[in-house]
């Protein structure tokens, strides 16, 4: 089946749908309408789908794993459609274990584990109480909350005190800490 | 979202049958080569009086034959019931065969159709269309078989032109043909229910636990009769093609009638509760 006809098929259900929306997705995935999905590799055809998903312009929009399959490029890609896409009146819910590739576009996070929700903040909340930073094991001190050993030194989990610049969100670490606190 | 909306029914029905449309022609092919081998192999495997067709034929006479060969094709027609009875049952606790896969069945639920619609789209999907689709198959097998005896130099017979006198239809057996109807009816429910119920395996374990079911109720109609001391009596309601017992005859109309929407009903429930994430084998 085309992308085409596949969008003929299920756009009457989506009354906000968007054929320019779909257009520049599209584009900005680098694929036309006349592809035809059975011929697609997983990754581009996960492409076709989140250019009609962002299409439908629906309020809510579940993502599930949405950067599996992708390469380094169509991350890239993903992160820049999604942004372009957003508005204030639409959600967009994504559910990953590749926390890296999304951990910039985020305004809230949902941390579950066992059937248990160990987080649920806005990203707002979580840098003001926390700094993620590496630090030499000389500049371990009180304040550190989590660390793990890396490359770059210890990466580490520290209570924000009031003169400390604001950090962004280390995600897998983020994870780490609660999963090990709870 | 309303609960009902026709238009969207209507959308929801051509777009879950384009999507679905490869599998379907699949199962119809089947049902055809299926239907055309058995059809060819009966008309084939018989021998008149020890000899061969064209044998029999030159001894026989065309008319004598022609009447023979009828009955011939009586067997193929038996045989095109009984396949159209089980179609029609493997469809109706196939009905939800298209939502094995996780993914299948995240897809299907955040569709923006409601449940009603869903339901009954798959119903028409799988006991319409499946009706539809094995009645064609069936006449498609026998003009197959009609070709290859015309090739053959027999005579030119439609086994289909025989259902009528098979089931007596002329003569006055309607409210028997009624009963009879109800009862399948009443089956297919069950196994739309057990479609509905089991999450894997459906045709396996419905089909053992409609068994099971029948000899269950058998029991308890024998434990009843014993109970009630009616061992000698003989209880009659249709005799001939007539009712004998009216009152008997439209409770268990009536009766049957009801379990069938109920059991829809209890489906139509299971459907609506049906999780996208779950390792059970029952559907609750």
């Amino acid at each position: 089946m085309r992308l085409s006809e596949y969008v003929d098929i299920y756009k009457p259900f989506y009354p906000k749908y968007s054929q320019e929306v779909l257009e520049n997705c599209l584009r900005d995935f680098e694929l036309t309408t006349d592809v035809h999905l059975g011929e697609l590799s997983m990754g581009q055809k996960k492409k076709a789908y989140m250019s009609f998903a962002l299409a439908t312009n629906t309020k809510y929009l579940l993502m599930d794993e949405p950067t599996n399959g992708l390469d380094i490029p169509s991350k890239s890609q993903f992160r820049k459609v999604i942004a372009q896409n957003m508005t204030e009146e639409r959600m967009v819910m994504i559910s990953t274990h590749q926390v890296h590739d999304v951990e910039q576009m985020l305004d809230h996070i949902l941390i579950l584990d066992q059937h248990s929700v160990l987080l649920n903040a806005s990203v707002q909340e979580i840098t003001d109480q926390y700094v993620f930073e590496y630090r030499s094991p000389q500049e371990m001190d009180e304040t550190v909350l989590y660390a793990e050993p890396s490359l770059q030194g210890n990466a580490v989990i520290a209570e924000r005190k009031e003169d400390d610049a604001e950090t962004q969100v280390n995600l897998e670490l983020l994870f780490n800490f609660k999963t090990q606190s709870k | 979202m309303s609960t009902f909306n026709i238009t969207r029914f209507g959308q929801a029905l051509k777009c879950q049958f384009i999507v679905s449309c490869k599998d379907w022609y699949r199962v119809f092919a089947i049902y055809i080569i299926v239907l055309s081998f058995v059809n060819i192999f009966i008309t084939r495997k018989a021998a008149f009086n020890g000899l061969s067709y064209d044998d029999a034929l030159q001894k026989f006479g065309e008319a004598t034959m022609a009447s023979n060969y009828s009955m011939l094709l009586q067997s193929v027609v038996v045989f095109d019931v009984i396949f159209f009875c089980l179609a029609m049952l493997f469809g109706a606790c196939l009905l939800f065969w298209h939502l094995k896969k996780t993914p299948q069945r995240s897809a299907y639920f955040l569709w923006p159709v409601s449940n009603l619609e869903k339901y009954i789209v798959c119903l028409v999907h799988n006991v319409l269309l499946v009706a539809v689709g094995t009645i064609l198959s069936i006449l498609i097998a026998d003009a197959i078989r009609v070709l290859v005896d015309v090739m053959d130099g027999r005579v030119m017979m439609w086994s289909v032109s025989l259902v009528a006198e098979i089931f007596n239809v002329e003569k006055n057996l309607s409210l028997f043909l009624f009963c009879l109807f109800t009862v399948c009816l009443y089956i297919q429910s069950l196994f739309i229910l057990g479609g509905s119920l089991f999450r894997k395996q459906h045709i396996i374990l419905t089909s053992v636990s409609v068994m099971l079911y029948f000899v269950v109720l058998f029991k308890v109609v024998e434990w009843v009769v014993v109970w009630f001391g009616m061992e000698d009596k003989s209880i009659s309601i249709v005799n001939n093609g007539e009712v004998t017992n009216a009152l008997l005859y439209w409770s268990f109309i009536i009766g049957c009638w009801a379990l069938v929407v109920i059991h829809y009903w209890l489906s139509y429930k299971l459907f609506t509760r049906m999780q996208v994430i779950n390792n059970k084998w029952l559907n609750v």
